[in-house]
């Protein structure tokens, strides 16, 4: 990886200083944290950190294992970044659940998923809440 | 607007989606040093990872470069893979995306342009 600042090289490492900036590589710094839990009517799968093209494979596989049983709450309130890769993970997941007769709910907070959501216009497709509680009592 | 920092600047990143968020990190640090503010950091984040995610996408094994300038917190931001042709047809999202969060923002042969946004 090389960054040039300015017609200049930055090393290539953690924390570099230059030009007044905090240069950031040379590693990884997607994160994402994801556990579910299983209950005799659903599955609750927790995500915590960012969902992008490199973690969302993750989510994607949580999502087809618990849906292959039940219906399932993701509870996205944790989720400091989504992006459109993100997404299509959640609307392939709500269409799956759709054609096997189960429910996908989602739970969101203000922030980058309510706001990704609007944007695209798909706030209106998948089945949102304010918390685990009310989604829980929706069923 | 605060002066921050100035000039052209550059970040090659290989094809590996982890580095979607080395990209993000770093133009969030440009836009925070030029005095953006935080609503607007977020959408340049999303803006960016839209962008070198279909990069990645459509070239998978080729670099994706992050290049513009930046100046009295006015950011011209340009993302591209190191290589010939355009994108794929698949870039109905981000396209709209990025029209969502960016006027003018505009699509250039291999490139997403984000024009003089700050």
């Amino acid at each position: 990886m090389v960054t040039r600042i300015g017609g200049k090289e930055v090393p290539d490492d953690l924390g570099s200083v230059y030009y007044g900036l905090t240069v950031l590589i040379g590693s990884p710094v997607t994160h994402l944290t994801i556990d579910s839990q299983r209950t005799a009517s659903d599955c609750l799968i927790v995500a915590q950190g960012e969902i992008d093209l490199a973690s969302a494979p993750e989510l994607e596989q949580e999502l087809g294992e618990c849906l292959e049983s039940a219906s399932v709450i993701v509870d996205l309130s944790k989720v400091t970044f989504i992006d459109s890769t993100g997404l299509r993970v959640l609307l392939t997941a709500h269409d799956r659940a759709t054609q096997t007769e189960r429910t996908l709910r989602l739970v969101v907070a203000e922030g980058p998923v309510t706001k990704l959501l609007s944007i695209t216009g798909v706030d209106g497709h998948l089945h949102t809440f304010d918390s685990v509680e009310s989604a829980r009592a929706d069923a | 607007m605060p002066d921050g920092p100035a000039g052209p600047f550059e970040l090659r990143i290989p094809p590996d989606p982890v580095h979607v968020a080395t990209a993000r990190l770093f133009v969030a640090s440009l836009a925070r040093t030029a005095g953006w503010e935080e609503g607007r950091v977020d959408d340049l984040r999303l803006a960016v990872s839209e962008a070198v995610s279909a990069a990645m996408v459509a070239y998978p094994d080729t670099e994706v470069v992050v290049s513009g300038t930046i100046e009295s917190g006015i950011l011209n931001l340009r993302v591209a893979p190191i290589s010939e042709g355009a994108l794929s047809d698949d870039r109905f999202d981000v396209e709209s995306i990025v029209a969502s969060l960016f006027d003018g923002a505009r699509f250039d042969g291999d490139a997403i342009v984000i024009p003089s946004v700050g």
